[in-house]
Formats: C-alpha cells, sequence, structure tokens
C-alpha cells in the first residue's frame, strides 16, 4: 500500500520498477477526441470509474468536455469513492441486492444524484423499502440484456413493470434504461456498427415499450468503448458508458482513434539465454486472464514469451537486444482487471513524471 | 482500498459483505500441521514462502508451528513489510538489480538476517559494494535455473559464482543454492519432481567439488512438497500456498484443504440454470484457471466477467440458488486471488474471529 510516490519531473529512467505508467498525452488524446465526438450530440460520454478507478482522471475527461458530468460505477464502495472524490452524478451498473449495501446507497443518495442498475421485481421492492426507511430517494434504472446473456431484463414487458414498480413505490424514482455489449475479437469499423446498432437497439426498444406504457424515460445509457462514436449517431441514446478507451489495451487495438495511455514501466533483470530476457513483472500485477499476454511496446521482434507470477520471459528471434537493466513497456490486453492490482498511476510527459495518482477505488468489490 | 461493510466479531461467516475472502482457521491449522510435520518427519526444514498469502498473521502461524529456517518472499517490497511484522530470517527468492532495490536491500540487511538471490556476477558485485558502504552482512544465494525457463544459471557456472560471492566476505557469505521463480502461469503437471530438481542437484554436486559446499539447498512447492523434503540433498522446503489451499492444490494434494474461500451473493437471476454472483475476475483472479463452486452440487463458474461471475447447473441437477443467495468460491490460485484483496476474514465454526490485513499486497517493488 505504500509504494514510494516519484518526484515530480523524475526522468522515467529513475523510476522504481514495475511501475503503472500514464502516458498524459495519449490520455488527453482519448479525452480530447471523446470531446470532440459528442460535442454536437445529444448523447454524452458518462465515463466508467471501473476502468479507471481513480477521480482525477475522470475529473479530467469532465474538464476536457463531451460528458454529461457523471460517472458509473461498478460497484457500491466505487460509487463511494468517486462521490468523496467529487463526483455528484453516478450510475451503479450492477445489481445491489443485499440489505446493508443497500444502506450504502442510500447514505450516498443523500449527497448526490445515484441510481442504481435493476433486473427483478423483487430487487426494487427491497430497494424501496430501506430507502423509504431512510427517507432517501434512489434512482433506478432498468438494466437490458442485449448480447451478453449476463443481468438484465431479458423481455421489454418485464421492463414495462418494473418501471411501474419503480414509479409507484416510495423511496426510488425511475430514470430510465441501460444496457452493455461486447464484441468479440478484432473487427472493423463496419462489423462493430452493424453489431453495435443491433445490440443498442434491442435496449431502445425495451425504452419504446415503457414509454408506450406511460412511464418517461429519461436516460437511456449504453454503449462502450467499441461503439464510442457509433452511439453518437444513435439520437435515442443519452449516455454512453466508455471505460477502456481512456487507457485503452490491446484487445480495443482496432479502435484506430484511440491511443494506448497506461503501459507498465519494467526492468530487465536477467539474460539468461542470448535470445532470452527476464524482467521483473509478471501476472500478478499485469493479469493476465485466461493465459492472455501483454505486447511490448515499440520494441521491434522482441515478444513475450512467457508469464510467471512475478517474472515476464521475453524472446528475440535473433540476439536479444535488451540486457539487464535496460527498461522496456509492457501494454496489457486487460486494462481494467490490471489496474484493480495497482496502488497508484504515475502519469508522465516528455519523460518525465507530471503527476502521481492513487488508484482509490482499487479493491472496491463491494 | 477493499471496503466492506465491517461486521462485528462473532458474526456468522454468510452473513459477511461479498465479496469476501474468509479463511477457516481450523483447516488453515490442519494445512499447517500436516505439512510442517510431514516435511520435519522427512528430516528437512521448511521455508514458508509468505507471498503466497501476502499475510503476517498467517506466516506468523506458520513459524510457530515448528521447523522453520525462516521465511521466503517474492520481492524486496515484501521483504521490507515483513520484516517489519517481527519476521527476521528472511530469503528474498529473487533477483533485484536496480540500484535502489540494492540499497534497500543493504539496508534491511541490516536489520535483519537476509538472503538475496542473483545470477550474475555484477549483480554480486553490486551487491558487495552496496553492503560495504552499508556496513551490512547479506547472504546470497545462487538461482539455479531448472526447468523454468525463466531467470537463474546453469549448474556449469553456479562454482564461478559462488567464488565471486566469496570475494566480498565478509559483507557478503555464500548462503546457497535455490531453485529459481518459475516463468509459466500455475503449476507445470509434465514436469516431475526428479526433472525439476536435476539442476539444482547438479549444481550443489559442482559446487560441492570445488569445495564451496552450498549451506543451503531449497527447492519449492506445495505441489510435491513430500517428495522434495525427502530429498536428501535439499535442506529447505520453500512452500507457501499449503497453508491456505487452492483449487489447483487440492486436485494435487487432497489431504490439503481448501481454507480460503470466497463468499459472493447472487445478484442476477434470469435465466433457468444461470445466476450471477457478484465475484468477476477483478475479485477472484482468473489468470490460471477458474474457481470451483463449493457446497452446491452440479454447478460450476464457466465464465467471468470483470465483475460478474456466471454460475452454471449441470443438466439434470437442481438447486435452490435464488436472487440474494449466497454462493462459496473455491479460488483456482490462492497467491494471486489474496493480491486483489485488503482482509483476510478469519473465522472458525463459521463465526468471524478476526480481520487480517493483506499487508504485502501489492508490493511488486
Amino acid at each position: 500500500m505504500t509504494t514510494a510516490r516519484p518526484l515530480f519531473h523524475t526522468p522515467i529512467s529513475e523510476l522504481d520498477t514495475p511501475a503503472l505508467l500514464v502516458d498524459l498525452d495519449a490520455l488527453d488524446h482519448n479525452f480530447n477526441y471523446v470531446a470532440g465526438l459528442y460535442s454536437d450530440s445529444v448523447c454524452r460520454m458518462r465515463q466508467h470509474a471501473k476502468n479507471v478507478k481513480s477521480p482525477p482522471i475522470l475529473h479530467r475527461q469532465i474538464a476536457a468536455g463531451g460528458t454529461m458530468g457523471g460517472v458509473c460505477a461498478a460497484k457500491v464502495s466505487e460509487a463511494e469513492v468517486m462521490v468523496e472524490g467529487g463526483i455528484g452524478d453516478i450510475l451503479i451498473t450492477s445489481q445491489v441486492v443485499t440489505p446493508d449495501k443497500i444502506a450504502r446507497i442510500c447514505a450516498l443518495a443523500r449527497v448526490a444524484d445515484v441510481k442504481v442498475a435493476v433486473d427483478d421485481v423483487r430487487n426494487i421492492r427491497l430497494l424501496s423499502s430501506i430507502s423509504a426507511e431512510h427517507g432517501t430517494d434512489v434512482g433506478i434504472v432498468i438494466e437490458v440484456n442485449t448480447s451478453m446473456d449476463r443481468a438484465g431484463i431479458r423481455r421489454p414487458e418485464q421492463g414495462i413493470e418494473l418501471a411501474r414498480l419503480a414509479t409507484n413505490l416510495p423511496g426510488v424514482t425511475f430514470r430510465g434504461v441501460m444496457s452493455h455489449q461486447s464484441i468479440l475479437g478484432l473487427p472493423d469499423r463496419e462489423t462493430r456498427f452493424r453489431e453495435g446498432r443491433h445490440w443498442i437497439q434491442m435496449c431502445i426498444e425495451a425504452k419504446q415499450a415503457i414509454e408506450d406504457a406511460g412511464f418517461p424515460v429519461e436516460i437511456v445509457s449504453t454503449g462502450e468503448t467499441y461503439t464510442i462514436d457509433l452511439a453518437a449517431e444513435m439520437p435515442e441514446v443519452t449516455e454512453v458508458q466508455g471505460g477502456t478507451y481512456a487507457l485503452m489495451g490491446t484487445n480495443c487495438d482496432y479502435m484506430e482513434d484511440l491511443r494506448h495511455a497506461v503501459k507498465v514501466l519494467t526492468t530487465v533483470v536477467s539474460s539468461p539465454d542470448a535470445d532470452t530476457a527476464v524482467c521483473d513483472v509478471g501476472y500478478r500485477a499485469l493479469a493476465a486472464p485466461g493465459g492472455v499476454l501483454p505486447a511490448v511496446d515499440g520494441a521491434g521482434d522482441v515478444r513475450v514469451e512467457s508469464l510467471g507470477p512475478d517474472h515476464c520471459v521475453l524472446k528475440s528471434d535473433g540476439d536479444m537486444p535488451l540486457s539487464v537493466g535496460d527498461q522496456i513497456l509492457l501494454i496489457s490486453a486487460q486494462q481494467d482487471i490490471m489496474v484493480n492490482r495497482w496502488d497508484q498511476f504515475v502519469g508522465v510527459r516528455d519523460g518525465a513524471v507530471e503527476v502521481v495518482w492513487p488508484i482509490l477505488a482499487r479493491g472496491c468489490h463491494h | 482500498m477493499e471496503r466492506p461493510v465491517f461486521k462485528p466479531i462473532g458474526t456468522p461467516s454468510e452473513e459477511l459483505d461479498t465479496p469476501a475472502l474468509v479463511v477457516d482457521l481450523e483447516a488453515v491449522e490442519s494445512n499447517i500441521a500436516t505439512v510442517h510435520r510431514r516435511v520435519q518427519d522427512a528430516g528437512s526444514k521448511l521455508r514458508p514462502k509468505l507471498d503466497a498469502h501476502l499475510c503476517p498473521a498467517i506466516g506468523h502461524l506458520q513459524v510457530r508451528a515448528g521447523g522453520t529456517s525462516g521465511v521466503a518472499v517474492a520481492t524486496v517490497g515484501q521483504a521490507e513489510v515483513f520484516s517489519q511484522h517481527g519476521f527476521d530470517d528472511i530469503l528474498i527468492a529473487n533477483v533485484a538489480v536496480a540500484p535502489s532495490k540494492i540499497a534497500r536491500i543493504a539496508s534491511l540487511a541490516k536489520r535483519v538476517r537476509l538472503t538475496v538471490g542473483a545470477d550474475s556476477a555484477r549483480n554480486i558485485d553490486d551487491l558487495g559494494e552496496a553492503t560495504v558502504g552499508a556496513g551490512a552482512q547479506l547472504g546470497v544465494a545462487l538461482a539455479i535455473r531448472g526447468s523454468a525457463d525463466c531467470l537463474g544459471v546453469s549448474p556449469d557456472d553456479a562454482p564461478e559464482l559462488a567464488y565471486k560471492i566469496e570475494e566480498h566476505a565478509p559483507n557478503l557469505s555464500f548462503a546457497g543454492l535455490f531453485e529459481a521463480p518459475s516463468g509459466k502461469l500455475g503449476l507445470d503437471s509434465a514436469v516431475t519432481t526428479d526433472e525439476r530438481l536435476e539442476a539444482l542437484s547438479e549444481a550443489e554436486f559442482k559446487c560441492a567439488s570445488r569445495r564451496l559446499p552450498p549451506p543451503m539447498v531449497a527447492a519449492g512447492g506445495s505441489a510435491d512438497y513430500e517428495e522434495v523434503a525427502s530429498r536428501q540433498n535439499v535442506t529447505e522446503l520453500i512452500a507457501g500456498s499449503y497453508a491456505l489451499g487452492d483449487a489447483a492444490l487440492s486436485a494435487v494434494k487432497p489431504e490439503l484443504r481448501s481454507a480460503a474461500r470466497i463468499l459472493t451473493t447472487v445478484m442476477s437471476h434470469q435465466d433457468h440454470g444461470v445466476v450471477w454472483l457478484d465475484a468477476g475476475q477483478k475479485a477472484t483472479s482468473i489468470d490460471t484457471g477458474m474457481p470451483d463452486v463449493e457446497g452446491v452440487s452440479g454447478a460450476k463458474v464457466p465464465r467471468m466477467s470483470a465483475e460478474h461471475g456466471s454460475m452454471v447447473l449441470e443438466d439434470g441437477a437442481t438447486w435452490d440458488v435464488d436472487l440474494g443467495s449466497k454462493v462459496w468460491l473455491i479460488p483456482h490460485n490462492i497467491a494471486n486471488t489474496v493480491n486483489v484483496y485488503d482482509f483476510i476474514h478469519a473465522v472458525r465454526d463459521g463465526r468471524l474471529e478476526a480481520m487480517w490485513e493483506v499487508a504485502a499486497r501489492g508490493r511488486y517493488q
């Protein structure tokens, strides 16, 4: 927890490793891209806090523009960190079904505009009774299942029933609908627009069914990194839940307008063979869900061969150009999972430290 | 930092705020007693590898069980944390080359009995220079590269480097040999204990025949702890995951129980035979494999996203799991799972007995 904070203007070459770096030029590029994308649309960015877990980074997008001023949080404790960090509008994108956590939502609702995703009548009744008991008002956003068959209502009629309950019960207010989509592989623009439009349309259909039943829908919160540009073209969408776009990962490399902003700085600690170098970071810090390997940033024919708990084994087709003591940068395939394992971002520009951001919501699973 | 709803001591396990990392003390004590007894019976010593749980309270349970020679960690930062929690004989079973890390090693060596790994002459010279400057005494052990294909030296190069260490006496001393850390994901079941330890045995023979018998010959693994401990030439077993256990370990060592489990809550139930749990990849770590389900027969977790885990029922099985139900998961890899928690809920007889800090979590540097 007490990782050393490097000083302002420390050159990257003098940083202790492994370290989680944020390239501030790349981050600002991504934030400015979103600001430009949404400058003329009804739709606005509601950045997902689960990817960056750090209020100052969320405030940076809000300052750059293109947002609706609030954020998403995956969990209640993550939402608490964001409210404490000065963000006043939160959508909790997971269902919260236990009474003690619902009480925490109610506490947040006293000081912020808090909404939570629901997909079950029993959950709305529980939220209502606890919130009414505390004299608070919690926003209800109905999650609509689209591509993932995860949480979310399966049929629009369920949405109507939930909207009716949320409208009639005390302590809660019906606010809108949300959905989250996924896409496989590295799709081209046409494929991701076609698929994204198909899935998001399911969320819009649920919205229309609810409105047709007499319940006005204020929020249509959907979209993610792969639909970030598509969503701006869909007039019914009011906000986009972009997450990965801020820091990026190799799993979203098909998004050509976005740049890799988060990288892991690591040092070669051993050169056991002519074609091999071993670095001081492994899967514990990098995250390798399902065994996925990181990429080496701009390093010619050097590739990641394997990951151990605390080491990364690099191979080269010819002689390894890296020697003991050399530093390299690795780019994660799973930015979200990786960031959750670190305590701070070291923001760098022009080869030196500009800012250190603690990852305050790291470990906020609750 | 993890922010659970803190519950009073005595709270029933299933009322803990989820997802929670819960450790059954009776099972931990049983695992520790089993392994420490068998290692001692084999005439060997145990050096608990504390990065398997990153938790000082559990490390003390291991040391108190007896038969240990000290403890082992994977990073300089972990050594610093555990030294602050009273551990005074620490092996950093890794190599460190950056000047800032070498300075920290030399400084820590003034306060505890410290041993660090090395695999190059340059690194040994750097350690020697730093310890002279700090006025410290440091043990240096050679990391022997076996089948793991990570860092380390070959047996042929070991005697030269052992001499190199002794050149820096009295600040450096040749502490022995240890099996280099793995560069692979999870347990490599295709490699036998014999194959793994071949390089170590050869290096020991080569050092001994050059009149530098290694004081320590340490090899790792909870997965084959008895086989390793029974080797005549292995002086210490370096093992960690035996204390808390995990799904991968129980599969090969059934006598070691999965003492650490994750309590989760069903947050969504839309389809027949499928529920979604409030623990996903961020609360379990699936780098080496998926968790097992405990207590719901015919159930498994085939898929996890960042914040959600799906539990599905095999054909023909039935359950009464519904919204709000509690489900226990057994992590596939305990070391990787504790690293995403700040607290361990220690329970006995199904009730909360203590909250322990995962004090060395995230100390990668």
